[in-house]
This record gives C-alpha cells, structure tokens and sequence, in this order.
C-alpha cells in the first residue's frame, strides 16, 4: 500500500506515503487508485504532502488513473502539492487535466 | 588483512535484512569494503517498506527473525511483482538441509551458513553479483542488437542539413537504457524541415518498445500532411493525438511532443507543444532569454488537446533549446527535485556564444552520468545561421 486511505461517503481522501512518486512505485499507485474507483469512489482527493519528486512514470500513472475516472464519472482531485512538483505539473499543463487545491480543506469546501 | 579485488565501476546496492545487530554491522562493514553500497533493515517488515522505495541489487537475509522469518519474508517478496526479480539470498546459521531446500525452493540463488568465514562469504556474494551483472549486460546488448536490425532507432545517428540553420542533438538514456525519448527529423524539401522531441512517461525497456508505435503516428501524420500540402502544426498535433488516444494499444501510454517546422525560406520556425517543457529562446537582438510556451496537453490525455501554433520569428544568431524532463530533474543534497529554472540558470551563460553548443554539452550535458541522472534526458539546439 502507498495510499493512506480516509473514506467519507465515497469521498476518499488518498495520502501518498513515499517521499519520491517514481517507477518503484507508479504501478502500484495506479491499481491502488484503480482500486478506490472500481469499489465506487465518486471523488478521490490526493494528497501530495509526503511527496518531493514526481518522475514521468508516476506520472503516467497518474494520467491513466484519470482516463479511468472520467468515463466513470469520477472525480480526482490533487491536494498539497510542494512548490517544485507543482511547478512541474503546471509546466507540463497538468493543472488542465485535474483540479488542484491548497489542501484537504480547501478541496472539501469545493464539494460542499 | 584480506584484499579484495577492484570494486565495481557503478555502486551495487545490497539490501541486508538481519535482526543481529552485531551480524548486521560485520557483514555491512566488509560489503562496504568490498564496494558495495549497503542498505540496512534490523526485520522483514521494515525492509518491505523500504522495498516501496528501494530497488537494491540483492536481498541478503537471515532466516531467523522475530515477527516474520526469513521464508515468509521471500514469500512477501515474491508476491509483489515489482521486488520479486530482485537476487535473493539467504544468509543463516540454519543449516538443517530441510530448511536449505525449502529456502532454495523459493528461488532464492543461494543459501550461505552464517559459520562461513567472512571473506568466502563476500567473494560468493560477490561471484553471484557479478555473474548477474554480465547475464544483464549480455541481455541488453542482444536486444540493441535485435532493434538496430530492425531498423527501429528512437535517436538520429546524424544531425540534419537544414539550409540556413545549425542543428544538434544529444541524448542519454536513463542508466544507459534505451528508454521512451525520442528525436527525429524529416524533411520535405529544401524549404522545409521537421524537428519534434518527445517523452514516453516512464523508464527503461517498457517505454522503448512503445516509443516504436509513436514514432510511426508522428511519421505517418507528418508525411499525410505534406502530401496535403497542410503545414499547420496544431492540425497534425491533433491528428496524432487523436490516433493515439482512440489506439486501444496504447491506452495506458502517455507522450509529450515538441513539434518544429523549419523554414529555410522566411527563417521562421512553427512550434506546437503537447505537455511539452517550455522552449528555451535567445534573441540576439536584445540578448535575452525567454520561454516560450504551449498550451495544448499530453498525447493521448483527451480527444481534444486544445493545441496552439505558433510561429518563432529567427534572427541571425538566435537560439532555441528543445528538451525533456530528465534534462531537469536534478538531485540536491540527496533528494531528487525537478528544477526548471535551475536548467535555464545552468545553460544560460552559454546561449549566444559562437559555439554554444559545444559549451553547453561541455559544461552541462557531459557532467550528466549514472550518479545524478534521474531520467531519460534530450535536447535539440537550433541556431539560425
């Protein structure tokens, strides 16, 4: 498990636990995410809070995750994102795809 | 005092799980002398945590430990597909060989008694790294083989002669790996020319063998397009973007691209970006350097991915650096990060010089190597002559 998992009303809120999201471990993330969606998650918030480094692996993971919510009408949110892998995310025009908010609270008040 | 032969040329990572803190400082001390590079965890779970982050070269573990024994520890290891091909031994003062068969039955290369003198132990497991490291070797160089004969190059041999610019490439694959980089050149006529880079997200072989379907696509779409004498870059982006994303074969594959239309005629190049890097720009006029970017989204993300052009006016002297994410992402004070100002601040001092290319591969891309590279890494440098 690399997801710390808080579960309110098929609200899951999804921690990343390693400081480093690389190939180690971008194919675990995605079935876990797979996972969370396929047992009916309608809004998955990831948390990067724990994360330092994000390399292209874990992020196709992270893509492949989203092409797997969309047509399931799922929602993925990013959360607590640390300046450098913000800023890369952004670069590469991310911030398009998947809505990112400053933490946990500002994405619940989005919802409710 | 016992010698030890030479270390090897790139650090080994030799994971030792053991919960005798005295076995596990002995044993760690002489793997370091011998020059390996030691990673230690006192039980099993403990290791298969740090296994969520770690890929060592080898699994050394004792059979007797608290909580989960060694045995259950290589079944755990085994069942997660991303650690089970790691090289595994056991290294025990169980000797019953009831035990030994059980262990070797679960894969492990070798079984070593703990009442072995030390250095016998350090030259097998030496021996077993070794011979490990040649079989890799040997795969790898099978597999060029197989894909030169192919003929499927995911990297130019030669830069192109474009008539009034100066182009060069470079790239290096993550730890030598073929990986999911790309470069190529096509050109039409002697007015115009193709240049596009991208990057397959992910590493090592799986993206290589992909890179194969993408390069065709991009080929295949630029050539359709100049047979319909339509230049527009966001067009054909789209195209390959749509093909892509309704190829159920490449369903989980993401690429980013950077494509280039050289005109040797008006001296403008025309770029569409797809989850690309911002370019990097020098203007010589006003001796500046600027980033230009894209708006459209990663091959294959979306059906529409909302592509723009635009249109590079190149003067005499001017420069344009194209690149991909492993050129970024450095490590700092032993963490990895991915820095794109830091890359921008590191080539900048470069830029319009009369051989700044030379210089940037020189001082930049030449201290690239195993130590500090995180990925794949590739840049394209044009310079209107």
């Amino acid at each position: 498990m690399i997801l710390k998992i808080n579960e309110i009303e098929k609200v899951v809120q999804a921690t990343i636990m390693p400081h480093e999201a690389s190939l180690a471990n971008a194919d675990l993330f995605k079935e876990e995410m797979i996972t969370l969606i396929a047992n009916g998650a309608k809004l998955i918030i990831v948390s990067f809070e724990n994360v330092n480094y994000i390399d292209s692996s874990f992020l196709g993971s992270l893509v492949v995750a989203l092409k797997y919510a969309m047509p399931r009408n799922v929602d993925i949110y990013l959360v607590s994102l640390k300046p450098d892998v913000k800023n890369l995310l952004t670069l590469i025009r991310m911030d398009k795809v998947f809505k990112i908010f400053k933490d946990y609270e500002q994405a619940m008040e989005k919802i409710n | 005092m016992i010698a030890f032969e030479e270390a090897p040329a790139k650090l080994k990572k030799v994971l030792i799980v053991e919960d005798n803190l005295l076995f596990r400082k002995v044993i760690s001390a002489s793997l370091t002398k011998a020059g390996y590079q030691c990673v230690l965890c006192d039980s099993a779970s403990e290791a298969l945590k740090l296994l969520v982050n770690e890929q060592p070269d080898l699994i050394l573990s004792d059979y007797d430990m608290p909580e989960m024994n060694g045995f259950d520890f290589r079944q755990a290891v085994l069942q997660n597909p991303d650690i089970s091909d790691i090289p595994f031994v056991f290294l025990t003062s169980h000797t019953d060989n009831s035990l030994v068969l059980e262990g070797l039955n679960m894969n492990a290369l070798d079984y070593i008694n703990k009442e072995t003198p030390l250095p016998v132990i350090i030259s097998k497991l030496k021996n077993i790294i070794n011979s490990l490291e040649n079989e890799h070797i040997r795969s790898i160089r099978e597999l060029r083989i197989a894909a030169e004969t192919l003929n499927v190059k995911s990297i130019p041999t030669v830069r192109p002669q474009v008539a009034g610019y100066s182009i060069h490439f470079w790239h290096k694959g993550f730890r030598g790996y073929p990986g999911g980089d790309f470069i190529d050149f096509v050109q039409v006529d002697d007015r115009y020319c193709f240049a596009f880079l991208g990057d397959i997200m992910g590493k090592k072989w799986k993206a290589w063998f992909f890179t194969f379907g993408f390069l065709s696509y991009i080929r295949a779409a630029i050539r359709f397009c100049v047979l319909d004498n339509d230049f527009a870059l966001d067009t054909i982006v789209q195209k390959i973007n749509k093909l892509i994303y309704l190829d159920e074969s490449l369903q989980n594959i993401l690429s980013s691209l950077s494509l280039l239309l050289l005109d040797s005629q008006t001296g403008q190049i025309h770029y569409t970006g797809a989850g690309d890097l911002p370019l990097i720009n020098y203007k010589t006029e006003t001796r500046e350097t600027k980033t230009i970017l894209s708006s459209g989204l990663l091959l294959g993300l979306l059906e529409d991915g909302f592509y723009d052009k635009q249109l590079i006016q190149m003067s005499p002297g001017d420069q344009l650096a194209i690149f991909t994410d492993g050129m970024i992402d450095i490590p700092s004070d032993g963490l990895k990060k991915s820095d794109y100002p830091f890359f921008v601040t590191r080539i900048s001092p470069y830029l319009g010089m009369p051989d700044s290319f030379e210089l940037i591969r020189a001082n930049v891309l030449e201290s690239i190597d195993d130590s500090n590279q995180l990925d794949d890494s590739s840049i394209i440098f044009i310079e209107k002559l």
